[in-house]
């Protein structure tokens, strides 16, 4: 099932924090990982990650050095920041608060008309 | 060994800060030597701060661009540390070292070579935008140079290209390792990478450096450092000095309370 895009956009800095807390990754790994996690729901396009990569980096959340690969090109890695650490749990705290109250709002019986 | 690109910006304040708040101790150190004169005005030696403060803002701007942020920070940190250094020669002395209307001079003679440095260093590291692979179909550069049209720092900007060249290169052999056609593999990759003009919004929005609370707080400091240098100034003329250091003492401690409230809003948002 394909989700929307919009409902999707607010969560990456969420998603790519919690995946950073692992270890340091680069764009197109961070994207496969997010397929592969998510078992295809979510597909995020390069053009919707790197800004949010950036932001994240500008904030202070992400740090982010070249690196050669085992191809031998340079690629951007990226690695969470204390900071990024605190703002990850500050998130993931908000999320459950919300998640569990649309599901309580979601599981409501409708009243009869 | 890694090139790191997340720089820090606390570096450049400090070094101003240190900078000048040192050049008012030595001052004070020499006071009574034979080089005391080289620190009364007119002399080259009082050059050394703007000079210095042009410095750290070539050096701000070759590390980290049109970083305005992080040199507004540098201009404050650097009035800052001359203030405490006159404080210390006033508590010393009895005095009043530093004429208070001498002091909007200096708020321009420290953010001009501030500002002058950032623009020299900026401009002296503008790089060219990254050519495409010659095993990579130039569709991709196109599409990379048009993402990231928004972004107004040429080093970032050769960056994100760089990047999204990477990204696109990685999915392009992924669909010919898996059997595409080339032509077919072009296609999948552009699909993927989405619509350049709404990735160029939102990379613009991620680039720009937004007007913070700290900003502000910055810029109402540099204002009321004016204002109340100023209404000293004319105290001074009036003969009142100890209204006019009264007024000094309020607004370092007006700009000391203020940068610890911006810290403290910042450390608990």
């Amino acid at each position: 099932m394909e989700i929307d895009r919009q409902l999707l956009k607010g969560t990456i800095p969420l998603l790519v924090l919690r995946l950073l807390d692992r270890g340091e990754l680069y764009g197109y790994q961070l994207i496969k990982s997010l397929d592969e996690l998510s078992a295809g729901a979510f597909r995020f396009s390069e053009g919707s990650l790197y800004p949010v990569l950036h932001s994240l980096e500008r904030d202070g959340l992400l740090s982010a050095h070249w690196q050669s690969g085992e191809s031998g090109r340079k690629r951007k890695y990226y690695t969470i920041t204390g900071r990024g650490r605190a703002e990850l749990a500050a998130r993931l705290r908000q999320w459950r608060t919300f998640a569990a109250a649309i599901e309580t709002v979601l599981a409501e019986e409708p009243p009869d008309a | 060994m890694p090139d790191r690109t997340t720089r820090r910006r606390w570096p450049y304040p400090l070094a101003a800060a240190l900078g000048c708040s040192g050049f008012g101790v030595i001052a004070e150190l020499v006071n009574n030597t034979r080089w005391a004169d080289l620190f009364h005005f007119p002399t080259p030696v009082l050059l050394a701060p703007p000079a210095g403060l042009a410095l750290i803002g070539v050096v701000l701007g070759v590390r980290r661009g049109w970083d305005h942020r992080t040199a507004w920070l540098t201009c404050a940190a650097a009035l800052a540390g001359t203030l405490a250094g006159s404080v210390l020669h006033d508590l010393s002395t009895g005095g009043g070292a530093l004429y208070p209307m001498a002091i909007p001079l200096l708020v321009i003679g420290y953010c001009g070579p501030v500002f002058l440095g950032l623009l020299i260093g900026a401009r002296a590291t503008r790089a060219e935008l990254p050519s495409a692979p010659p095993d990579q179909p130039a569709e991709f550069l196109a599409h990379a140079r048009a993402a990231t049209a928004t972004i107004a720092d040429p080093k970032e900007r050769a960056e994100a290209v760089a990047e999204l060249l990477d990204h696109a290169n990685s999915r392009y052999h992924e669909a010919l390792a898996a059997g595409a056609a080339q032509s077919a593999a072009v296609a999948a990759t552009l699909a993927e990478l989405g619509d350049p003009a709404e990735a160029a919004d939102d990379f613009g929005r991620a680039h720009r450096q937004p007007i913070t609370g700290a900003t502000i707080a910055i810029l109402a400091g540099v204002v009321a450092c004016f204002v109340a240098l100023l209404a000293s100034g004319l105290s001074v003329l009036l003969n009142s000095e100890v209204t006019a250091f009264g007024l000094l003492g309020s607004m370092v401690a007006l700009i000391g309370l203020g940068g610890f409230g911006v810290f403290w809003l910042r450390r608990s948002r």
